[in-house]
């Protein structure tokens, strides 16, 4: 289906990861776009020719019903002014302070009815210093960057040597897996890698890096933040599928960060796909299995003390 | 379709049949306000224009600057019209020669939301988090008011006495100007409220919400009604100015693809009951009562306004054509109906062949 949505893409990581190099050459790459930056703190280099608004972080929590979540204030109504000129846009740019959580971000986008039909969320993409990552492990900000990434810049590679980079991409690698990882230097990349990736596309295949499924997979209990992948070829019941994820989100919803799945649906001919940010979930019946597809479920959830065994479980139960 | 009699109960001088593009601006139409003198229509759109339209006769208040203009208002004696955007600049005209007679610059802040007091002397704009409350006439800044939680979301000026409602993240405060620094009011909703409004008698505070609720307060009263169900959050809110029976006014409100009319329940001490007015396939943007009647105009995304007999029957489709429409405004006297879309266009339609929008 072809949209007139303006794509979005949220930069985050800590200041001096490398953001700011990167958003430079996002619109130099786009130069002949229109771009709208919205930034919460001015960085070192200044951005020519562009739209550039600097907005204070605004944290509205909102409590609809039984679904609790965060959104930016400063967001809506930003990006609903901007929206009124949204031909003039072609794609719009959020920069995030490097203490920002980015859940209200993402779930900004998926709130409101006017943003979610005027734009679309196209990748958070988190840029990582090398050098200092280690010394910003503690703050739970730095892992929630990497836990709501879908594309992860190793930066500043030159600074480090090959066996920490090693380390240190497992290390992430283990906490999240579904992120697309780059080693960069000087946050240079191929800007196809960043931009036009369609994260949050529903219809786009769920990648779960084959590395981490060979190896992370059972080992992730110790770590705070960490992903659980689950495969079943047996058929899914759909109704019992949602009460399990309903009842999951309520409960444990503030920890799991991010959810995606590509479901097996017992007597369906179309995969059901989903995805979830915190306690927010969206599904839908997606494109028919291929007659040379293996029909099997993918599920991915990203957080904070997930227990494999539990979440294992629980999907099991949900067998037809 | 009601039958011809109902048609005639409600509109007796004949239905909205002349359709009058007006102008066509560069961009979306952010504000369309009748003045309350009815001899004035004043549009803003997203390039930054201003126009000011009288007979046939279009004024160019400020062409296109390439900075939305996002707020109008005329006050209440038809003296002024007032305007802010993304320039930053609250710009005031007098209505009497057009001219400029206040420009106050608050960039690089957007100017979204400004009122009039109704003595028509004090203007109110928001500036991020605060209100700047301007005295016109002896052109000089009387206090600047802290909403503290957010930027400000929305401004509603009481329609009688001196009070000013402020709205934003957890809800509404209502400031009263015999004395500006004691502690407002604070109607506490655990939200974003971005749609104010007062009843035009001033005894109902009503507030939409971003948690799709509609919070309701009758001043002097301690407990707000909350109404909730509402398909998404509650965008747009307006009263009738004609009371129902008991005297109380009616509030509608869009929400998604509803038009939803709430009348306050007869027995003291009950709520209001609710009644969802279906037709329009999508989002709907605006909503806003005739004056001096309950005929209802709604309009938004699919391109159409809806006039709603009473507030309760769907009377007359007005079609605007392929065009979103954002914004709406009645003729003091009820007889011309105004609307702006998102691609620029003004619209006027009338209840006769004659008249180009004015009495």
């Amino acid at each position: 289906m072809v949209t007139t949505t303006v794509p979005v893409t949220v930069l985050t990581g800590y200041l001096g990861a490398g953001k700011t190099t990167l958003l430079n050459h996002i619109l130099t790459y786009e130069h002949g776009k229109k771009v709208a930056v919205i930034i919460n703190e001015f960085g070192e280099i200044g951005i020519d020719n562009q739209l550039v608004i600097d907005a204070d972080e605004e944290i509205f929590e909102m409590n609809n019903g039984c679904i609790c979540c965060t959104v930016r204030g400063d967001l809506l109504r930003i990006i609903g002014n901007l929206m009124k000129r949204r031909h003039k846009f072609d794609h719009l740019i959020i920069e995030t302070t490097g203490v920002a959580d980015p859940a209200p971000v993402i779930q900004t986008f998926f709130v409101d009815d006017d943003l979610r039909d005027k734009v679309s969320l196209d990748a958070v993409v988190t840029v990582v210093d090398t050098k200092h990552i280690s010394q910003h492990w503690e703050a739970s900000e730095a892992q929630e960057q990497i836990a709501f990434a879908d594309v992860i810049l190793l930066n500043k590679t030159d600074l480090v040597t090959t066996q920490e980079l090693e380390e240190l991409e497992q290390k992430i690698r283990g906490m999240n897996a579904i992120a697309k990882i780059y080693r960069t230097q000087n946050s240079e990349l191929d800007m196809n890698a960043i931009l036009g990736v369609q994260a949050f596309n529903l219809e786009n295949a769920l990648e779960i890096d084959p590395h981490f499924l060979e190896s992370h997979h059972h080992h992730n209990h110790n770590e705070e933040i960490g992903s659980i992948a689950l495969t079943e070829t047996k058929p899914i019941d759909e109704p019992k599928l949602q009460e399990w994820l309903g009842n999951l989100l309520q409960a444990q919803g503030s920890d799991i960060f991010r959810l995606k799945g590509i479901v097996n649906v017992a007597g369906e001919e179309n995969r059901f796909v989903f995805q979830g940010v915190h306690m927010m979930l969206e599904g839908i019946s997606d494109r028919p299995w291929k007659p040379d597809e293996i029909r099997k479920s993918d599920l991915v959830f990203i957080g904070r003390n997930l227990d494999a065994e539990q979440l294992r479980e629980g999907f099991q139960q949900c067998l037809a | 379709m009601p039958s011809l009699k109902k048609v005639k109960k409600t509109t007796p001088v004949g239905r909205f049949s002349n359709r009058q593009v007006r102008d066509t601006l560069q961009e979306y139409i952010t504000a369309l306000v009748y003045a309350p003198t009815g001899n004035f229509l004043a549009a803003a759109s997203a390039a930054g224009e201003l126009i000011l339209y009288r007979k046939q006769e279009s004024i160019e208040l400020q062409a296109a600057t390439d900075k939305s203009l996002d707020c109008l208002a005329f006050s209440p004696d038809g003296q002024y019209l007032a305007a802010g955007g993304q320039d930053g600049w609250v710009r005031v005209w007098s209505m009497v020669d057009q001219q400029l007679v206040i420009t106050l610059d608050n960039s690089p802040r957007w100017i979204e939301h400004l009122d009039w007091s109704s003595d028509s002397r004090k203007l109110a704009f928001g500036n991020g988090r605060y209100v700047q409350v301007w005295d016109v006439v002896a052109n000089q800044v009387i206090t600047t008011l802290n909403f503290e939680e957010s930027s400000v979301l929305g401004i509603a000026w009481h329609p009688v006495i001196d009070h000013l409602a402020i709205a934003g993240y957890q809800g509404v405060k209502i400031w009263d100007g015999q004395d500006w620094d004691e502690d407002p009011f604070h109607l506490n909703i655990p939200s974003a409220t971005q749609a104010v409004s007062w009843s035009g008698d001033g005894k109902y505070l009503a507030a939409g919400n971003l948690d799709d609720t509609l919070v309701v307060l009758e001043w002097g009263q301690e407990n707000p009604w909350i109404m909730r169900g509402f398909p998404g959050k509650v965008r747009s809110i307006a009263w009738s100015q004609k009371p129902d029976k008991q005297g109380v006014p009616l509030i509608t409100c869009a929400s998604a693809e509803g038009v939803i009319v709430w009348t306050k329940e007869p027995v003291p001490g009950t709520g209001w009951s609710g009644n969802v007015l279906e037709g329009h396939l999508e989002k709907v943007a605006i909503v806003d009562f005739q004056p001096a009647t309950l005929l209802l105009a709604s309009g938004g995304a699919d391109g159409q306004i809806y006039l709603w007999d009473r507030a309760k029957k769907l009377g007359q489709i007005l079609p605007g054509g392929k065009f979103e429409f954002t914004c709406l405004t009645w003729h003091p006297e009820g007889d011309y109906l105004a609307a702006g879309t998102d691609q620029g266009e003004i619209l006027i339609w009338s209840k006769s062949t004659q008249g180009q929008g004015f009495s």
